[in-house]
């Protein structure tokens, strides 16, 4: 084979070659998702998670089309009466709302779901906030999920790709990272966020400040074990072998070292995702998170609760199993992973 | 060792100053400040001019820091100061001995209950006491502020960790000796739901169920859902004391472990197979030791290990992990005035908790390491 | 007509996995006298530790199952008694030192500890001589500095020393059997001829009989009086140490005898291999296990599963043509044959 040390840089598909390690995509897919399948759990929980995906992405639509009810109007009955804690059922004959349309008030009918879950203490119905409820939940976990799988490929591949000083002053940070009390720091900035007046509008309300606050928090893990898998890989054969076949550093890391590292990535990840949710939740709830009128899961279940208090079951039952089950989905799906992604187990083990 | 131990503390005190500096920054920067309320009366400009110098709120951000940073540290009352030096003196040379006497067993145990003993009653017996500030609530000294409510929190949270361990333990145990049997899926399916359950879900659930519905069902009130004790307690009789404890106890106690338990049971679950699968185990049983000794004493003593740290650093986290159930439960501990102090962006309260959490997690993290060096004869520093 | 120590007839142990029943052991059977050296060779997987675990009734439920044979021991079946006789048998008079001993020891009691329990649970002894025992048995297995060494943790000794403990462990209740299940494997190959020595040594000193299983023929054939070969949970053949050497009956002996390198032989001699992989023990092939690997294989191979039948004093082998195929003569022919294929 030709040789690294002397002639021109090698082409990549000689490279490839001459590593001699292309994965196949095929095949590889095709172990993983039978390794995901024989996990039914984890597949049924695949197919929840994706159906709430859906289902809180076309939310605005179902509204539109009247599926669903204003998530922050009081309904009203044909009386102009706030239908205030109504138990679930299924009709909804002479029931309305008021929005303003154009400059005018008019007055809508109440979707066909309207009274499915109930209402709540202001006439809201309860499927419709747990539908948009839902929005804030997955936009926090999905976009802390995004910043802590980035932050932590980013930083734990420095670190065990250059060892010696990046090394060190990047786990320092790490450690100063993992060291900071995630709730009650959490809490703090929760609290204060919406006065920092310097922040734009869409960080300091809703549900994207959450996020990235609860994202910076949590990378360290994530961080410390994709450091790690660097420093293991780096020095295994097949790096090696590149790197005697002249392979560039970026060409090694992002060829060879990532993909192998890919699986810790794609489980921890998902794992803070539903550890973010559970976070967002709880700060919501504390009356820290995404403030009202916007309604998320965390803080149906704070006023369902003090309205279980008075006999008002149902606001509290269904945030309370829209939170659980999700959380509980994606709990899974990190496991079902976890195992499907883990090189060490062969597919004979079942 | 103390070479690590400094290092690991002199880590933990950056940690402790970034994270002082992230709050105070934080606090600051919100604008809005504690006088805010005082503002909207036109007759308290005095009050507010008065209470800003008080409080330095017209210096620059870094000067404020640093005036607190060093309240903080600086003790403004220490008698008697050998209380708790004797009391450091003691459980020192006391670990000491264990380590050279007391060949494997209990050492662990013995060490931890030392210096628990010491530093409560160095903690009882001195009146050391820091300048963290007054209150902008109202509420007064901020050092005896915090102080009064740390019993509360450690009962609550000792409890919990109680449960927690006389459960969590034994089930991950068991699992692990019956593995795949049908118990052993139950429970894990029971742990991966208390994971994936919050507290604040399990704690109001409790609430509404085992309080309020089974009274209003059956008319017997168990349990409390608010409060410490009750309002008459200084008049019950021991008994009567004692069982209305255990009734405001129980459920916030409860929500805790539940989750914990959770934790400690997968966790020892996983140590204990690996232990159950190991050659050494294999070695005990060729010797013809007893099945039930063969666990007792080769696979428990082992098991134990990687669970230490993580009881050390769930007691790290005690505090803070009390924040939610503390508020659901009206329990009168640091974490529920944490709450109260945020709400009104009280700074000193605010900065006093958050530093006491911290100082907490660092210093549980250190004797975590140093216990499981004690526990595992393997672990050398360096 | 002398008892044999330790009888075992017919033992077949199973395990039952997700992809089958795997047959570890499938029906063998072989005495071992008092103070006999017993050699148990065969590849990887060929069911030697397995065997060695029923012996000591260490298979564990529900996964591994003994499903029949007997294990007599002293005329007593092992297989028959209650769990507390079969924990004084254990360590006490059948005893057994395993192949990594890295991690056989365990790591959180001192090396102490762990030699006085089992001389203490064997022996009526106070915890004061039972430490004296201890001390002995460490300077018997030439650690120098015994004393000192009681206190110390395993994770402070050596690979070798680890298995002198080891060996030091087995032989403290003067045991009448040692099954030792590849005691060197682990260790670098200067280590390993003193470790064996010492512990034939020792053993020789207290009349135990030794089980001695390896895949070295080598390391069986310097050592043991009998050898049995085991092939995919069956023994192929049996014999004196000198007989299995020299004259190999069944064709798998003789490959492996092919395979190892022999100081006895001109350098040139080209080292065999036996071709393909021993088979899963899972789908065994119907027949004699050997025969899709045997370059001697006939028709009633494929078909009749050949027993093990004495052809000699002391001597049976497991080959339908046992009688008729000269494995020691074709040997060398063979050989030179097949180095000549090679290199052209
Ligand atoms: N606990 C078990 N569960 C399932 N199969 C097992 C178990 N233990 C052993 N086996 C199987 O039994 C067969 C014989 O294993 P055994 O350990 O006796 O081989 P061995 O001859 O000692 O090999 P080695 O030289 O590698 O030690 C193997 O196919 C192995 O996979
Ligand atoms: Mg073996």
């Amino acid at each position: 084979m030709t040789d690294p040390g002397q002639g021109a840089p090698l082409s990549p598909d000689v490279l490839d070659e001459a590593e001699g390690i292309s994965v196949e995509p095929i095949t590889q897919w095709d172990l993983f998702s039978t390794r995901l399948r024989r996990h039914r759990l984890a597949m049924l929980a695949t197919f929840f998670v994706a159906f709430i995906v859906v289902v809180v992405l076309v939310a605005p639509l179902m509204q539109n089309a009247g599926w669903i009810d204003n998530p922050t109007k009081g309904l009203v009955d044909g009386a102009g009466r706030i239908l205030a804690n109504i138990e679930p059922r299924a009709s909804n004959d002479g029931v309305f709302y008021e929005q303003i349309v154009d400059g005018v008030e008019q007055t809508f009918e109440a979707s066909p779901t309207a009274m499915l879950f109930g209402t709540d203490s202001l006439g809201r119905s309860v499927f419709s906030r747990l539908i948009f409820g839902g929005r804030a939940s997955l936009i926090v976990g999905a976009v802390a999920g995004l910043i802590v799988a980035s932050m932590g490929t980013l930083v734990g591949s420095l670190a065990g790709y250059y060892p010696g000083g990046v090394d060190q002053s990047l786990m320092r940070f790490t450690d100063l990272v993992l060291g900071l009390p995630l709730l009650p720091v959490a809490i703090v900035v929760g609290r204060l966020l919406p006065e920092l007046t310097f922040l734009p509008l869409w960080v300091k309300s809703g549900p994207f400040g959450i996020a990235i606050l609860l994202g910076a928090l949590s990378w360290g893990g994530l961080a410390r074990i994709v450091r790690a898998e660097f420093l293991s890989l780096r020095e295994k054969e097949f790096v090696e072998a590149a790197r005697a076949a002249g392979a560039n550093d970026r060409r090694i890391v992002f060829r060879h070292i990532l993909p192998n590292a890919m699986s810790p990535i794609i489980v921890q990840t998902t794992l803070i995702i539903g550890a973010a949710i559970v976070v967002e939740a709880a700060l919501s709830f504390l009356g820290f998170g995404v403030r009202p009128p916007t309604p998320t899961w965390g803080a149906m279940v704070a006023e369902g609760g003090r309205q279980a208090v008075r006999g008002f079951w149902w606001e509290i039952v269904f945030a309370g199993f829209a939170l659980v089950s999700t959380v509980l989905a994606i709990n899974f799906l990190g496991d079902g992973l976890r195992d499907a992604l883990d090189p060490t187990q062969t597919i004979e083990r079942k | 060792m103390l070479a690590y131990i400094t290092r690991r503390l002199v880590y933990g005190l950056v940690t402790l100053l970034a994270l002082s500096m992230i709050v105070f920054s934080l606090l600051q920067a919100s604008g809005g400040g504690p006088l805010d309320r005082l503002k909207l009366n036109p007759r308290m400009q005095d009050l507010i001019a008065q209470l800003t110098k008080d409080w330095g709120l017209d210096q620059p951000l870094w000067r404020q820091y640093l005036t607190w940073l060093w309240n903080y540290v600086t003790p403004n009352d220490f008698s008697p100061l050998w209380v708790p030096l004797v009391a450091i003196a003691i459980a020192a040379g006391v670990t000491f001995a264990i380590v050279k006497l007391v060949k494997y067993q209990w050492k662990g145990a013995a060490i931890l209950a030392v210096w628990v003993l010491a530093v409560y009653g160095a903690v009882t017996n001195m009146t050391i006491r820091f300048n963290w500030g007054i209150s902008f609530q109202g509420f007064g000294d901020v050092w005896d502020l915090v102080f009064s409510r740390v019993g509360a929190t450690f009962r609550l949270g000792f409890t919990a960790l109680a449960i927690a361990l006389i459960i969590g333990i034994p089930l991950g145990i068991y699992q692990a000796i019956r593995q795949y049997s049908f118990f052993d899926q139950l429970g894990t399916m029971g742990a991966f739901l208390m994971f994936s359950t919050p507290i604040f879900i399990i704690g109001v659930g409790l609430q509404i169920i085992l309080a309020l519905y089974l009274e209003k069902w059956t008319g017997v009130k168990l349990f409390f859902v608010t409060g410490m004790n009750d309002p008459g307690y200084a008049n019950l009789s021991l008994i009567q004391r004692i069982i209305d404890t255990i009734q405001h106890l129980a459920l916030p106690a409860i929500s805790i472990a539940l989750i914990s338990l959770a934790g400690y049971s997968r966790f020892q679950r996983a140590s204990m197979l690996e232990v159950l699968h190991s050659d050494y185990l294999r070695t005990a049983k060729a010797k013809g030791l007893p099945r039930r000794k063969v666990v007792v004493k080769h696979a428990l003593r082992n098991a134990m290990i990687p669970i230490v740290t993580l009881v050390s650093l769930d007691i790290a986290f005690m505090i803070g992990g009390a924040i939610i159930t503390e508020s659901i439960f009206g329990w009168p501990g640091v974490g529920r005035l944490y709450i109260t102090a945020i709400a009104g962006i009280d700074y000193p309260v605010v900065m006093a908790i958050v530093m006491v959490i911290g100082i907490g997690i660092v210093a549980m993290n250190i004797i975590a390491d140093i216990l499981y060096g004690v526990m595992d004869p393997r672990v050398r520093y360096d | 007509m002398t008892q044999p120590l330790l009888r075992v007839t017919d033992l077949r142990t199973y395990f039952s996995t997700e992809e089958g029943v795997v047959r570890a052991v499938d029906g063998i059977s072989f005495d071992l006298q008092p103070g006999e050296r017993r050699g148990v060779v065969g590849e990887s997987g060929s069911g030697k530790s397995v065997t060695a675990m029923s012996i000591m009734r260490l298979i564990e439920p529900p996964a591994g199952e003994i499903v029949t044979g007997r294990i007599e021991y002293k005329g007593a079946n092992l297989l028959e008694m209650a769990e507390d006789e079969m924990q004084a048998v254990r360590g006490g008079q059948i005893a057994m030192i395993f192949q990594d001993p890295m991690t056989a020891l365990n790591p959180v009691y001192t090396i102490g500890d762990q030699l006085m329990e089992t001389i203490t649970l064997h022996q009526k002894v106070s915890k004061r001589e039972a430490r004296d025992i201890a001390m002995q048995a460490l300077a018997d297995v030439q650690i120098p500095n015994p004393v000192a060494r009681l206190e110390e943790y395993p994770h402070q000794f050596s690979g070798g020393m680890r298995q002198r403990v080891m060996i030091a462990m087995g032989l403290s209740c003067n045991p009448d059997i040692l099954i030792a299940d590849e005691p060197t494997t682990a260790l670098d190959v200067t280590t390993q001829a003193k470790i064996m020595d010492l512990m034939l040594g020792l053993a020789d000193e207290r009349n135990t009989a030794v089980l001695l299983i390896t895949h070295d023929l080598g390391v069986v054939a310097g050592f043991c009086d009998t050898i049995q070969v085991m092939y995919a949970g069956g023994i192929v053949e049996s014999g004196s140490g000198d007989e299995i050497f020299h004259n190999p009956q069944h064709p798998y002996t003789w490959g492996l005898l092919g395979s190892m390198t022999r100081l006895d032989q001109a350098q040139q001699v080209r080292l065999h291999s036996i071709a393909g992989a021993p088979p899963s023990v899972i789908d065994l092939p119907v027949g004699c296990r050997f025969r899709p690997r045997c370059e001697f294989a006939q028709d009633i191979c494929g078909r009749v599963l050949p027993p093990l039948v004495e052809t000699g004093a002391g001597r049976s082998v497991a080959c339908h043509f046992a009688e008729e195929l000269d494995l020691k003569a074709i040997d060398v022919r063979h050989r030179e044959t097949e180095a000549e294929e090679v290199i052209s």
